[in-house]
């Protein structure tokens, strides 16, 4: 068990590792790079073992992986995933479906830019969980609420990187279109969509890490429903550290399987273009 | 902005015309949509279709943010959520500056420590808030902390990546020139890195806000944060509507200072 997940994380580290800092991507370089986190367990340990101050904070690693076997055992840690992804994935759904709609057409026609953007920029300027109080006097506690507010989350970065993406062709693309006599429909699937492609990655891979960083924060301050941060806020009232570091790790863990999932995806959405590179 | 695409899905308007037009469309026009958005939010509570708790015409809101000002409670709220950005911004950047030169400096430093800080990186900063509370309790610190997460990861990337991008020509003709180590740092390295460094401290700063307020919605004894979400428990929405607008307005305002700055320091270079 504990092995298995040491090798997750291992190999978490290493994609992060080849991805974020393309170095020299041999074995030794990426034990250098666990040497600092491995002294940063044993310290921990170490601290953990000087008394029971200081094993409040830091709770010893067999009291750590105890709590994480009872949690995976009441099978009550599978169904607050389920419930965080799932809140996750569908307000990416909702919110960057929207977003993508909106941004194209924004792009493709002047009178809804004219008419819909200041009201998408005043939006943008309100911190999305500065909304929350609102939202929560609008459709109270609910499974609703939190939606709506991941999903603005995500439609805002949406609408932006699309909007760009696409505002971005040159000119010369269009006169090469003209030549093809390529009608509106296939100006569109063959030119603009392509070259928007790139940036509207670099917007679904922010609207990933938003949704999931407000997927936290709306499962913080509504607390209905079942979610990690639900038992991560409930173990904070009951002054249960171990769980809430558990918690803590198993988003962060989350988060960065998402992120690497999108650099995958980019990667193989964007292959031509290396290959012309 | 790129004219090709009104153009081209535009088919039959040329584009000249277009090109002139842009530039040419009056503010005001750009301000009608969100007049437009109030006259409509008048007209929706002037017909009542929605209890009065729920929403209030713009000229209540309008009249709660006067009375909060005249109070001073609004001022009050914004000078203790201001102070806690500042010092958190403080030293997450100063922080953050500094761990990003070391770490673009030295191969050794970036081998260790790049792959636990893209680890931590990826941990979102509103996910430390039950943790820290239960260490530092719900005093300031905690807020500090958050705010100083908030913003060391941002700028420690982009001055990263800013110090290792200086393109290594600017560093021949310095050898050339023979230019003195004070003079390579002060005409070289700080123009060619503040600009990018700026940008980062600008997305830390819209980050930090953002994961103030929330901080400060679940915990805290005064904030713009906690004046939100004393005015919901007290069913005052007139008053949420006030913190929304002025956290929009603190976000959109900072955004678009450190834009300028970012524009006033790179004027030098050639377009």
């Amino acid at each position: 068990m504990a092995g298995g997940a040491a090798a997750a994380l291992a190999r978490a580290l290493i994609e992060v590792g080849i991805s974020n800092v393309v170095t020299s991507k041999t074995w030794k370089t990426l034990l250098k790079g666990m040497v600092l986190p491995a002294l940063l367990i044993g310290a921990w340990q170490i601290l953990s073992g000087l008394g029971p101050r200081y094993a409040y904070a830091f709770v010893p690693l067999d009291t750590l992986f105890s709590s994480l076997v009872e949690l995976i055992q009441s099978g009550e840690l599978w169904v607050h995933i389920a419930a965080s992804l799932g809140t996750a994935l569908k307000s990416l759904a909702i919110g960057g479906g929207i977003g993508v709609l909106l941004g194209t057409a924004m792009a493709v026609a002047r009178p809804i830019d004219i008419a819909v953007s200041p009201l998408y920029h005043a939006l943008r300027q309100v911190p999305t969980l500065g909304l929350i109080p609102l939202i929560g006097l609008w459709f109270g506690n609910s499974e609703f609420s939190k939606i709506l507010v991941v999903s603005l989350a995500t439609f805002e970065v949406m609408t932006l990187n699309t909007y760009e993406g696409l505002r971005s062709v040159e000119r010369k693309y269009f006169e090469v279109g003209q030549v093809l006599t390529f009608n509106r429909a296939q100006i569109f699937w063959r030119i603009l969509l392509p070259v928007a492609l790139p940036s509207m990655l670099t917007g679904l891979m922010h609207a990933v890490s938003f949704a999931w960083l407000a997927t936290v924060g709306v499962e913080l301050l509504f607390t209905v429903g079942p979610g990690l941060s639900v038992i991560m806020e409930r173990a904070q009232m009951a002054e249960r550290m171990d769980t809430v570091i558990l918690c803590i790790s198993i988003i962060g863990l989350l988060g960065l399987c998402m992120n690497q999932l999108c650099v995958l995806l980019a990667r193989r959405l964007l292959r031509w273009r290396n290959a012309v590179d | 902005m790129s004219p090709g695409v009104d153009s081209a899905m535009g088919a039959a308007v040329p584009t000249l015309t277009r090109l002139v037009r842009i530039p040419l469309l009056p503010r005001l026009v750009r301000l009608l949509p969100l007049l437009v958005l109030l006259v409509v939010w008048k007209a929706v509570t002037d017909a009542h279709w929605y209890p009065p708790e729920l929403l209030v015409p713009p000229s209540e809101v309008w009249a709660a943010l006067l009375e909060l000002i005249e109070t001073g409670e609004l001022q009050n709220h914004l000078q203790v959520s201001l102070h806690r950005l500042g010092i958190g911004m403080a030293l997450g950047c100063g922080f953050g500056v500094l761990f990003g030169v070391v770490m673009a400096l030295s191969r050794t430093v970036e081998t260790y420590t790049a792959p636990l800080f893209h680890v931590i990186r990826q941990v979102p900063s509103i996910a430390l808030i039950p943790v820290l509370i239960l260490i530092f309790g719900i005093g300031e610190t905690f807020k500090i902390l958050i705010v100083i997460k908030a913003a060391f990861f941002p700028v420690a990337l982009a001055t990263y990546t800013a110090v290792q991008g200086i393109p290594r020509p600017f560093f021949e003709v310095a050898r050339v020139y023979q230019l003195p180590r004070a003079v390579l740092f002060r005409r070289i390295v700080l123009p060619a890195t503040i600009p990018p460094i700026i940008t980062g401290v600008r997305l830390a700063l819209g980050r930090s806000w953002g994961t103030l307020v929330a901080a400060e919605l679940l915990a805290a004894e005064a904030g713009i944060g906690q004046m939100m979400e004393f005015a919901r428990q007290m069913f005052r929405i007139d008053v949420v509507m006030v913190g929304v607008l002025i956290t929009g307005l603190i976000g959109f305002g900072f955004d678009r200072s450190f834009k300028w700055l970012e524009a006033r320091l790179l004027r030098w270079r050639v377009r």
